[in-house]
């Protein structure tokens, strides 16, 4: 039993699509610091030198030493340790709306797409009209009426996500629902929701999964966005985009605290961006050297 | 033409319609009363119901959203609760500031992601590939007030060359937001150029056109360009619409009066007549944008025309 399911992993990392991903070497970079982010994030209060919220008024502001090589922010606190602890929120986030979005959009998309008619054109025109509003707005009129905070801010830039993936699994299932083997599972007597859901889904994941990953970039900018705003996280949670907005006020005399977490926002989207180009790259040989 | 743009005007009317409502009702579910904001928090009980008798917030949600579509009819927006400056007057104060921003920026962006884009699909997978690629994901990557904040830091702060906000009539106050909020949206039209541009570069009449000796530049310019063009300029119409809504963060770094930040300050005072009429202008000019856009296409190329 081992053996074979060993054997049935060692073929899966022989697969095409992995083969493919391997060879794409900005992919196995961002596969990497996503690894490390995420490592960093379960592990912070072990790799943090400081706890985020120690502050020391007599060190506002303070440049850069060995100490702390990121400085201080104006009440003193160490910059590294709230940027090492600010991984945790931006990539909670990240998942918890992905999740949002995917919950939501993928279901409304897929039922969408294989019943037609006229649920299709409502869903789709619903789909039209939130696609009308930019996502940042969507999520700031969200915000807006739960008030700001951690979880309203997950659940706006989710429902910001919601139209984008009902849009993509719509256009999957679409194709997939004319497939000889959906026929087939029909004639064998299946019914509709089982030829939905075990036949046609599964088979229109591919730009779901490529989508996901890279929603999870933007789901991360969109925190971090909420957060320049005052809207996401509330103090003194340490929140990258909230940092930023903070040390923006000191620019001209503490430009540290707003660099580093920048710095590890666009880290942290570029990872996402690179294994989501990776995958699509993987999943669809059209993207690859020949 | 006149046909088509007819068509098409006359099917955004639903869509404009549904989204007043949209928009009606959701500003109306935000928690808070705009005239116990606007009446202070001393004011007697007796002074927050006058005003809302005297705004029309005690009639029912659905009365309210006839007159306002009636109002609308009529070109008028509203008045605005805060200021009790007419929303049209408040919005056409801050539109040009938030469009110069879009268009400077959506230039500046389609100035750098076309050149990185051709540069990677003409040589693709050497070094030039790699490396506008790679700039066009940091792009996509940085958040926009970041870099606004960096270039603040650089060119005004340190290099004193430019300001670091505010507005005026001269071109250099819209240099660095533009350049910043343009920055992200070249990473997205390099990407997208380069790709339909190598797609179309596999084609079988750019190999006829190069067998037949026709110089690189020219079987790009004449030949390939032309039918890459159209969903790169599908991508340049949705940033563009996108850089409207989105400017709120630009606006906000630099301190620029335009739309999204009084939209941001309209929701927090609960200024329902103004936060309508941003939502809506900001639909507006995405329909439109979008109009235009297909009118290009069949400017382009005439079978889409016929």
């Amino acid at each position: 039993m081992a053996a074979r399911s060993e054997r049935r992993g060692a073929r899966w990392l022989r697969s095409p699509a992995v083969r493919r991903f391997r060879q794409h070497k900005a992919a196995l970079v961002g596969l990497g610091l996503i690894i490390f982010f995420t490592l960093m994030a379960i592990a912070a209060p072990l790799v943090a030198p400081y706890s985020p919220d120690d502050a020391n008024l007599a060190q506002s502001l303070a440049a850069p030493t060995r100490a702390h090589p990121f400085g201080m922010d104006a009440l003193g606190r160490d910059i590294l340790s709230r940027c090492i602890f600010g991984a945790r929120i931006s990539l909670t986030i990240g998942l918890v709306s992905v999740g949002i979005g995917t919950l939501i959009g993928l279901p409304a998309g897929a039922v969408s797409g294989f019943i037609g008619g006229w649920f299709d054109r409502i869903v789709m025109r619903v789909v039209d009209i939130l696609l009308a509003f930019p996502p940042i707005l969507l999520a700031i009129i969200v915000v807006s009426i739960f008030g700001p905070g951690l979880q309203n801010a997950m659940l706006a830039i989710g429902i910001a996500q919601v139209p984008i993936y009902a849009r993509l699994i719509r256009a999957s299932v679409l194709k997939v629902r004319e497939e000889l083997y959906v026929d087939a599972a029909r004639a064998a007597g299946a019914p509709e929701w089982m030829v939905l859901f075990k036949h046609v889904v599964p088979n229109s994941l591919a730009p779901v999964v490529v989508q996901g990953t890279l929603s999870l970039a933007s789901a991360i900018l969109s925190a971090a966005y909420l957060g320049f705003l005052g809207l996401g996280a509330q103090p003194p949670t340490p929140e990258w985009g909230s940092m930023l907005s903070k040390g923006r006020d000191f620019l001209r005399v503490a430009p540290h605290a707003s660099i580093f977490p920048g710095v590890f926002i666009m880290l942290t989207v570029l990872s996402f961006n690179l294994f989501g180009d990776g995958l699509r790259n993987a999943l669809d040989p059209k993207f690859t050297k020949r | 033409m006149l046909r088509f743009l007819f068509q098409r005007l006359v099917v955004t009317i639903p869509t404009l319609l549904v989204v007043t409502f949209m928009v009606f009702m959701i500003v109306h579910l935000i928690p808070g009363d705009p005239a116990q904001i606007l009446a202070g928090d001393f004011a007697t009980p007796q002074v927050v119901k006058e005003l809302r008798a005297e705004w029309g917030l005690d009639r029912p949600l659905l009365v309210q959203y006839g007159s306002y579509l009636k109002n609308l009819a009529q070109g008028n927006l509203g008045t605005s609760i805060a200021s009790r400056r007419p929303v049209t007057a408040e919005i056409a104060d801050r539109y040009h500031t938030t469009l110069s921003l879009a268009f400077w920026g959506t230039l500046f962006a389609v100035a750098l992601g076309l050149t990185a884009g051709v540069v990677a699909a003409r040589k693709p997978f050497t070094a030039w590939d790699y490396g506008s690629m790679t700039v066009a994901l940091v792009g996509i990557s940085t958040p926009v007030f970041w870099t606004g904040l960096i270039l603040i830091l650089i060119f005004s702060v340190k290099l004193g060359w430019l300001p670091a906000g505010g507005t005026g009539s001269s071109l250099k106050y819209l240099i660095l937001p533009a350049v910043s909020i343009g920055f992200f949206d070249a990473g997205v039209v390099a990407r997208q150029s380069r790709s339909s541009l190598m797609e179309v570069l596999g084609q079988d009449y750019v190999r006829t056109a190069r067998a037949k000796g026709l110089p690189e530049k020219r079987v790009i310019n004449k030949h390939a360009m032309k039918n890459a063009i159209i969903p790169v300029i599908t991508i340049i119409g949705m940033q563009f619409g996108r850089m409207l809504g989105g400017a709120v963060l630009t606006e906000s770094v630099f301190s620029l009066p335009g739309l999204g930040r009084f939209l941001i300050i309209a929701i927090s005072q609960r200024d329902y007549p103004v936060v309508q009429g941003v939502c809506l202008v900001l639909a507006l000019s995405f329909v439109i944008i979008n109009l235009f856009v297909d009118l290009t296409y069949g400017f382009l190329d005439p079978r889409i025309r016929q």
